[in-house]
């Protein structure tokens, strides 16, 4: 998985993520603080998975923001996936603003126990 | 926010927080050393309350501390890494984890006693009420 620009002209932030692989999925950690389940949109196309997330900070009109370290942008990231994974099982879930994506890999690059019979 | 009176330096430490900010950015790429604030903080005033909201992704309210004085919050914990499963090979690594603590001076005095914190969506939240004689006031003058 490589990592893809992001589209030019719009200020987004760039979660930071996590991957690691085990034997059968590659699995996706991503920061997303202030990301609710309706502001998260997931897309995969042909090669590509994209992480859209829209951040609402919830300042009242009243509010004076006095001090600010917070991007006000919305997150994007986008990876390329290899043929590996299988894109039809691909399962996300959302918890204290953290993405956590699995990418099962196909049957047929997961790694098998070949049994091998020794003529004696 | 109370009348404060005009400072024509404002802008100037404006600007050289900024430029402080850039060097310290171009210095923490140079060296791998990273400065950032960890977590990231913003700070709200209403009338009545001060926000102070974190970043704190992944952590829950077991995980954090919050003491609060008079005129200093203090927000402490620790992002513990997540247990890889056995045998997991990790590809990227990111996300940074370990102890952290942050302090924030208040502009005004508050009730230490009414300070509410909640979380949501790995932000946390942390209202403190203004006391009573730091609150604008509105007083009705008579006019003869």
């Amino acid at each position: 998985m490589a990592n893809r620009k992001q589209p030019e002209g719009e200020r987004y932030v760039t979660p930071m993520v996590d991957i690691y692989e085990t034997k059968d999925d590659v699995v996706v950690l991503v920061d997303l603080p202030g990301v609710s389940k309706d502001g998260l949109g997931l897309t995969i196309t042909e090669d590509e998975l994209t992480i859209t997330a829209a951040v609402s900070r919830g300042i009242a009109e009243e509010e004076e923001v006095l001090y600010g370290e917070m991007a006000y942008a919305d997150y994007f990231r986008a990876f390329t996936l290899s043929d590996a994974i299988d894109r039809q099982k691909v399962s996300a879930s959302l918890e204290n603003g953290v993405l956590t994506l699995t990418l099962p890999k196909v049957e047929r690059v997961k790694p098998r126990q070949v049994p091998v019979t020794f003529e004696s | 926010m109370a009348i404060v009176r005009w400072d024509p330096f404002r802008d100037v430490y404006t600007l050289q927080r900024g430029v402080n900010r850039m060097f310290d950015d171009i210095a923490s790429r140079i060296s791998g050393v990273s400065g950032t604030r960890y977590p990231k903080l913003d700070v709200t005033e209403t009338r009545d309350a001060l926000k102070v909201k974190a970043e704190l992704p992944g952590l829950s309210k077991d995980d954090v501390r919050i003491t609060v004085t008079q005129n200093v919050l203090s927000i402490s914990g620790e992002r513990k890494a997540p247990a890889l499963p056995e045998g997991a090979c990790p590809l990227r690594e990111e996300r940074s984890f370990g102890r952290f603590e942050r302090s924030v001076e208040l502009p005004v005095p508050i009730e230490t006693e009414q300070t509410k914190a909640a979380f949501a969506n790995g932000v946390l939240t942390v209202t403190l009420h203004k006391r009573e004689e730091a609150k604008p006031k509105e007083i009705q003058v008579e006019v003869k």
